[in-house]
């Protein structure tokens, strides 16, 4: 009962804060054009914030959110601007079919001796070597390339490879085979997928350059992810100094992609601009985000690990919970959707700003916080997150309906957020003594 | 703290409490002289620590009054009670680890310097020596709490109680994370507080500790108080019977198990520096024990067959199949559970749903690897509940709303969901009432009915051979005894325990005489 009044808590202000506003201004702020305005601005930062959701329940914090944005827009526009020059490929010529091959016995000879010296795990040994065999094939190709296109290029292919080879262990992995020769397997699936990858797929991809454009920016993302979540995992750093790092480290690449210059795709309107009946594309995008990520938060084993180990993370590993490798899989989700963002907060200014996004990670975390999230873990749910979003959102569209500054915009919103944080606690406080 | 105390200190009189509709004290009065250690017994979710709380003010209850020394006292707040010189000690105690004993002890009554907002640090250092010189208590002010032993904590907070004058202190459980030297030493204080005219209230489950420190007894049942008398005239038994309301006949449940063939093998098994070469065996059916002091390294042997510890060398083999074991995924799809010794801190996620706790470490062997089904699970949560009965108001409830023991009975029906083969149970009685104890025990036996390994760590020597078919004795890192417990003696487990015989030549001949398994001769290399 009182958990019920908690959870609506939010919900009422939100529901507060528009009724006050289009009372004071039914003439501009209570419209459709008005009301789908917000919607279209809120999708962007609903999208990250529900990515935020799941890092802060599970005890951790993303603060490269805001740079991530900017570098997956640039990176998706530069191959939209770009692509179509940089991928028209050498054939796949007789050489380096050889080389290829070469590289590829001297990889499972390399695979053995990881195995059996080092005890790396068959994904491990088979995407090290793959990393052999494209360093290689790149090789031999890079001269006809240029320096950009080489390390995406290379980027694409191995991770593209690495990817696929993942399912195709899970899948292997049901046959029992021995440790090698399913790292072999893995390795012969990978090799053949990014051969595959580099020359038929991306040939294909080529003339639709928008349609490459917004998977490189999603796939930037997912990589900033991995990025994040493994040094989180791996060097046991605290997820605030981590993404403390990268969030210089990707407003700097995307600053030194065009010397700190936007790429503009004035085709580029679909995302933003797109309407399906009277709904924008981003409010469907937005929506169908939602509806998946309420899902897996609520009915999936990530979602559930998800809380376990916000909630106690000593705990969970001790029940067998792979900490480390759903950390991960929970910031290559909120990449994920930070890419789709992207895209999204492209295509609305058809331009890639280099400088887009900043101190945005302040405004995602202020409204999962408002939705009733803990950053001490554990608790928080996608319904608040959305909330909290939509509140931000009116009350800045309100202020700006109302004549008040952007500067006096900042007063109101972080009085927002302490209240909002002080009631959630009372009311928390107060469900707690009626337990005991 | 000169001045003597006669007559009553504390008298409570009339206290009811009620959380929303759960009466959690009626009518309950409770009296304690002055100079006295008075015993405060119950089951967990007696009332104990209700009753607790609203004499240090976190509480304020329904009706009832409170005299301290005849004054009578309505506490909102737990600064009123510190001022009137009631002290709290929690199980898990208030200590800032970061600072020092002085610090600590003076923390938000530091004396002022010379300066404004400048606190005097050797003022603060001096009063505490002061103190504890006072008390006869052996603690450097200036070390760091982070540092010191469980032990020395403890008497930190009984300094930080004094230095704010304390009449009244009250221990909840202070020794459930002691060494038997450490509660030695932690008798020899609370005597000490005893003598100089304190009342100390003593909560407890450990009922011999009760005989052995306490005057007087109060034991508390659903709410009410059932008894209180003086010590010298009670005995465990009959305590156990006002705690519980009804005869404890036979305390430890019979076993009458047929003892299968070898389930269980590890060899050679060291990690870290902390354990070396520990090698034993457990058969189907059998429940064995381990035993041993604080720090002689059980709790890593759990660990290293767990894959939470990377072990150094040695195999765990499970019915006749060599496991590798890197991580408790590993261990626990190969069908071993672990009840970990912290069931707050490694156990349990307090927050969540009981039934998420339940089903955490078996998603995919309810048939739930990717998708979860929230009613089926609720469903199987509840019946496993059932099945223990475990007391919680819905499978949905929090952790948190449970008490100890049906907290620990929770992670057993967590292992028994993930069909575990080989269970290991690291001091599952610690911080349980005597109802759950027994229930935990009788839950034992169950499982190796059933067939399934079990190693079962514990301090308490008493349930040890109450419940172990052989005892095994860790010392320093090493297994020292392997001892059937028909043939055996609490003397002689403890000997092995503590004794060590690269220290002690004269004793080193009792592993001759007992025929255990130890790695003496290369010790005295």
């Amino acid at each position: 009962m009182n958990k019920l009044v908690r959870q609506l808590l939010p919900f009422g202000s939100l529901v507060l804060v528009i009724c006050i506003l289009s009372s004071l201004r039914p003439d501009t702020f209570l419209t459709g054009d008005n009301f789908w305005n917000v919607m279209r601005r809120s999708s962007v930062n609903g999208i990250i914030a529900i990515g935020m959701t799941s890092i802060i329940i599970s005890a951790g914090i993303d603060l490269s959110v805001g740079s991530m944005l900017a570098l997956c827009g640039m990176a998706g526009a530069f191959m939209m601007v770009k692509g179509c020059e940089l991928m028209v490929f050498p054939a796949m010529t007789v050489g380096r079919i050889a080389v290829a091959l070469a590289a590829a016995v001297f990889s499972l000879l390399l695979v053995r001796i990881q195995m059996t010296k080092w005890k790396f795990s068959p994904f491990l040994a088979a995407s090290l070597a793959l990393f052999l065999v494209v360093l290689a094939d790149m090789g031999m190709v890079r001269r006809t390339m240029g320096f950009y296109p080489f390390i995406i290029s290379a980027i694409i292919g191995i991770g593209g490879a690495v990817i696929f080879g993942f399912l195709a262990q899970a899948i292997l992995k049901g046959f029992k085979l021995p440790p090698f020769i399913l790292a072999g397997a893995v390795f012969l699936l990978m090799a053949c997928f990014y051969m595959a990858l580099i020359t038929k797929g991306i040939a294909l991809l080529t003339p639709y350059p928008m349609l490459f454009g917004t998977i490189i920016g999603i796939v930037a993302g997912i990589y900033c992810g991995l990025l994040n979540g493994a040094l989180i995992t791996k060097l046991k750093l605290q997820p605030f100094i981590v993404t403390l790092g990268t969030m210089s480290i990707f407003r700097g690449i995307s600053l030194v992609m065009n010397s700190g210059q936007p790429y503009n795709v004035p085709l580029y309107k679909y995302l933003g601009e797109g309407e399906v009946g009277i709904i924008p594309i981003s409010v469907i995008i937005f929506a169908g985000v939602v509806g998946v990520a309420s899902f897996c938060l609520r009915y999936t084993r990530l979602g559930r690990y998800t809380y376990a180990i916000g909630s106690n993370r000593q705990a969970a590993f001790h029940a067998g919970v792979n900490v480390e490798r759903y950390l991960i899989y929970i910031y290559m989700f909120t990449g994920l959707l930070v890419g789709i963002a992207a895209m999204i907060a492209t295509s609305r200014t058809v331009s890639a700003q280099p400088t887009a996004g900043i101190a945005l990670e302040l405004d995602i975390i202020a409204a999962v916080v408002i939705g009733g999230a803990s950053l001490a873990g554990g608790r928080g749910s996608i319904t608040g997150t959305i909330t909290g979003t939509l509140l931000i959102s009116f009350l800045r569209n309100g202020c700006t309906h109302l004549g008040i500054s952007t500067d006096w915009q900042y007063i109101v919103i972080g009085a927002v957020i302490v209240l909002a944080v002080t009631v959630d606690q009372l009311a928390q406080t107060k469900t707690r003594e009626l337990q005991k | 703290m000169t001045v003597t105390h006669t007559g009553v200190a504390l008298q409570m009189t009339g206290i009811s409490k009620s959380f929303g509709p759960v009466q959690a004290l009626s009518d309950v009065s409770f009296t304690v002289r002055a100079g006295t250690v008075h015993a405060l017994v119950g089951e967990n979710g007696a009332g104990k620590s209700t009753l607790m709380n609203i004499l240090a003010g976190v509480y304020s209850p329904d009706s009832g009054s409170i005299e301290i020394h005849g004054k009578g006292y309505a506490f909102d707040k737990p600064e009123e009670a510190l001022a009137v010189g009631v002290s709290m000690i929690y199980q898990d105690l208030d200590l800032a680890e970061h600072l020092t004993v002085a610090e600590n002890v003076f923390l938000g009554n530091e004396p002022g310097g010379i300066l404004p907002f400048v606190v005097d640090y050797g003022q603060m250092v001096k009063r505490t020596a002061e103190l504890a010189k006072n008390f006869n208590f052996d603690i450097d002010p200036t070390a760091v709490v982070s540092e010191l032993s469980t032990g020395n904590c403890q008497v930190a907070e009984i300094i930080k109680a004094l230095a704010r004058s304390a009449l009244i202190i009250v221990m909840d459980e202070p020794t459930s994370s002691l060494s038997e030297t450490e509660v030695k030493r932690l008798f020899e204080v609370v005597r000490t507080l005893r003598d100089r005219g304190l009342s100390v209230v003593y909560i407890s489950h450990r009922l011999e500790e009760i005989i052995g420190l306490a005057d007087d007894v109060t034991v508390l049942r659903d709410g009410r108080v059932v008894h209180s008398e003086s010590v010298t005239k009670l005995d465990i038994l009959q305590i156990v019977r006002y705690m519980v309301g009804r005869e404890l006949t036979e305390f430890f449940p019979a076993r009458d198990v047929e003892i299968g063939k070898e389930r269980v093998n590890v060899d050679n098994l060291s990690s870290g520096s902390r354990i070396r070469d520990v090698s034993f065996s457990i058969r189907a059916g059998e429940i064995v024990g381990m035993a041993g002091l604080v720090g002689a390294g059980r709790t890593e042997v759990a660990r290293a067959i767990f894959g939470v510890d990377k072990r150094a060398t040695g195999s765990v083999v499970l019915d006749g199949e060599e496991l590798s074991i890197n991580s408790p995924s590993d261990a626990i799809s190969c069908g071993i559970a672990l009840l970990t010794e912290d069931r707050k801190r490694t156990g349990l996620c307090l927050g969540l749903a009981c039934s998420w706790n339940v089903t955490l470490a078996s998603l995919d062997m309810i048939g739930m690897k990717h998708i979860i089904n929230p009613a089926k699970e609720n469903k199987i949560a509840g019946d496993v509940g059932a099945q223990l009965s475990i007391k919680w108001l819905s499978p949905e409830a929090p952790v948190d709303s449970l008490s100890g023991g049906n907290q620990q009975k929770l992670l057993v029906a967590r292992w028994l969901l993930a069909k575990a083969k080989f269970m290991i149970f690291d001091e599952p009685t610690r911080g349980i009432d005597v109802g759950a104890k027994k229930e935990v025990y009788t839950l034992l036996n169950k499982l190796a009915e059933e067939g399934k390994a079990i190693l079962f760590i514990s301090s308490e020597l008493g349930e040890l051979f109450g419940i172990a078919d052989r005892i095994l004795v860790m010392r320093r890192g090493r297994l020292v005894g392997n001892l059937k417990t028909s043939q055996t003696t609490q003397e002689e487990v403890m000997h092995l325990a503590a004794v060590d015989p690269v220290r002690d030549f004269t004793l080193t001949g009792v592993k001759n005489v007992t025929g255990v398994i130890s790695n003496g001769a290369e010790e005295t290399k």
